[in-house]
């Protein structure tokens, strides 16, 4: 059967090759059918293989299914922090 | 009195026992405790050891508090739904609550656009056209406020000596950077082109690339200087770019033998300059064949690559 693994790893200084640390590895996980992105505490959100939109809670290591499920053809999740200022800052 | 304060003297100590100072260690940045591991003995290679990492594992992934841009943030999918673009914003413990964005505008619908990067800043999103000809606009759902980004078009005809020699010219977008200068209270849009050209005598022939870079300030672009040793992606992978604190970062896979390997790029908007991290093969090959997919996120205070891997 095909499992699949996910690596994560964290820098601590910018230029400085040995100072990645590896922090998790989570698998073998075989219901995967594509990841589409990460939230702020590290949750990877992925499409399952049977459709459904649900995340991989690295603290708990849990695969964990969002209430909104529906899926047509998402291919992207990213962080969003809603703020009204005008593009470019009260300036323009 | 005197046999009480004798207790005391006795009790009192300078000595801290090992899970205390690991505890307290456990809640510092990554850089702090790498740094710490040549104070004592016990302390060495910390990072490597099972019941620390836990500890810091744990406490990393429970204080969100080193990552105010996106506290109490919610999400955005992107979906297409009856051959339209269509954007939800999800929040909630289980992302119960879905609230479908307005994204009524002049580009709408005309141009297929993509979703520069691992966020919104300050709540505008970079998106790029789904080709190489680079239409690029910056998008605040909140106020509806969209604006596109021009092409320094102009300013790449600059950069080519001779250029009246050429029949025509065709550039190539690559969007590597998007973030806020705090120094300058302005956006950033980082890009690289590269140039291939007909050459009234020569023929078809490709030409220097070049970095460039937007100010929303100045609505205009400008020539980077003396980066040009600095890694590019070619690959165009969604999410493979973050930003924090005034640096955008983008992976870099291989492009030529210049490299020693994949790397981190880590481009500072306050002086321009940039630093390179290599990837080590041993922590993650993550441009591997097996390698799946890709992204650099920011966990709590700290830039994070995550892939995911097949089997071999």
């Amino acid at each position: 059967m095909e499992t699949t693994n996910f690596h994560i790893s964290i820098l601590g200084e910018y230029g400085i090759k040995e100072s990645w640390t590896k922090l998790f590895v989570v698998g073998p996980l075989s219901c995967i059918e594509c990841p589409i992105g990460v939230g702020t505490k590290g949750e990877i959100f992925f499409i399952r293989k049977d459709n459904e939109l649900v995340f991989l809670d690295l603290s708990t290591q849990t695969i964990v299914e969002l209430a909104c499920k529906e899926v047509n053809s998402i291919d992207r999740i990213v962080i969003y922090k809603e703020n009204i200022l005008p593009i470019g800052g009260i300036s323009n | 009195m005197e046999s009480v304060a004798g207790k005391r003297r006795k009790v009192s100590t300078t000595y801290i026992p090992n899970d205390i100072a690991f505890s307290i260690l456990s809640k510092l940045p990554i850089k702090s405790v790498k740094r710490f591991e040549c104070v004592r003995k016990a302390w060495s290679l910390l990072s490597e050891k099972d019941h620390f990492m836990n500890m810091f594992r744990n406490n990393l992934l429970s204080n969100s508090h080193r990552c105010p841009y996106y506290n109490g943030g919610s999400m955005l999918l992107r979906d297409f739904e009856l051959g339209k673009d269509v954007f939800y914003s999800i929040s909630g413990k289980r992302f119960e609550n879905k609230v479908k964005l307005d994204f009524s505008n002049a580009y709408a619908n005309r141009f297929k656009f993509r979703i520069f990067g691992f966020g919104s800043i300050n709540g505008t999103f970079c998106l790029y056209q789904d080709d190489y000809y680079g239409k690029t606009v910056l998008w605040n759902p909140s106020t509806h406020a969209i604006k596109l980004v021009s092409l320094p078009y102009e300013l790449v005809d600059l950069s080519i000596p001779n250029v009246e020699h050429f029949l025509s010219i065709n550039d190539t977008y690559y969007v590597h950077g998007f973030g806020y200068d705090n120094l300058r209270n302005d956006y950033k849009v980082i890009c690289y082109v590269t140039i291939t050209g007909e050459h009234a005598g020569y023929g078809d022939m490709s030409l220097d690339p070049v970095w460039v870079i937007y100010s929303l300030r100045t609505n205009s672009w400008r020539r980077i200087p003396n980066v040009y040793d600095m890694p590019c992606s070619l690959a165009r992978i969604d999410g493979t770019q973050v930003y924090m604190d005034g640096v955008c970062h983008w992976l870099a896979e291989e492009v030529d033998d210049t490299l020693e390997g994949p790397c981190l790029v880590s481009f500072y908007f306050s002086n321009e300059e940039f630093f390179i991290t290599y990837i080590p093969s041993y922590l993650d090959d993550c441009f591997d064949l097996h390698t799946l997919w890709i992204n650099l996120a920011v966990l709590n205070g700290s830039i994070a690559l995550i892939s995911y891997h097949g089997d071999d």
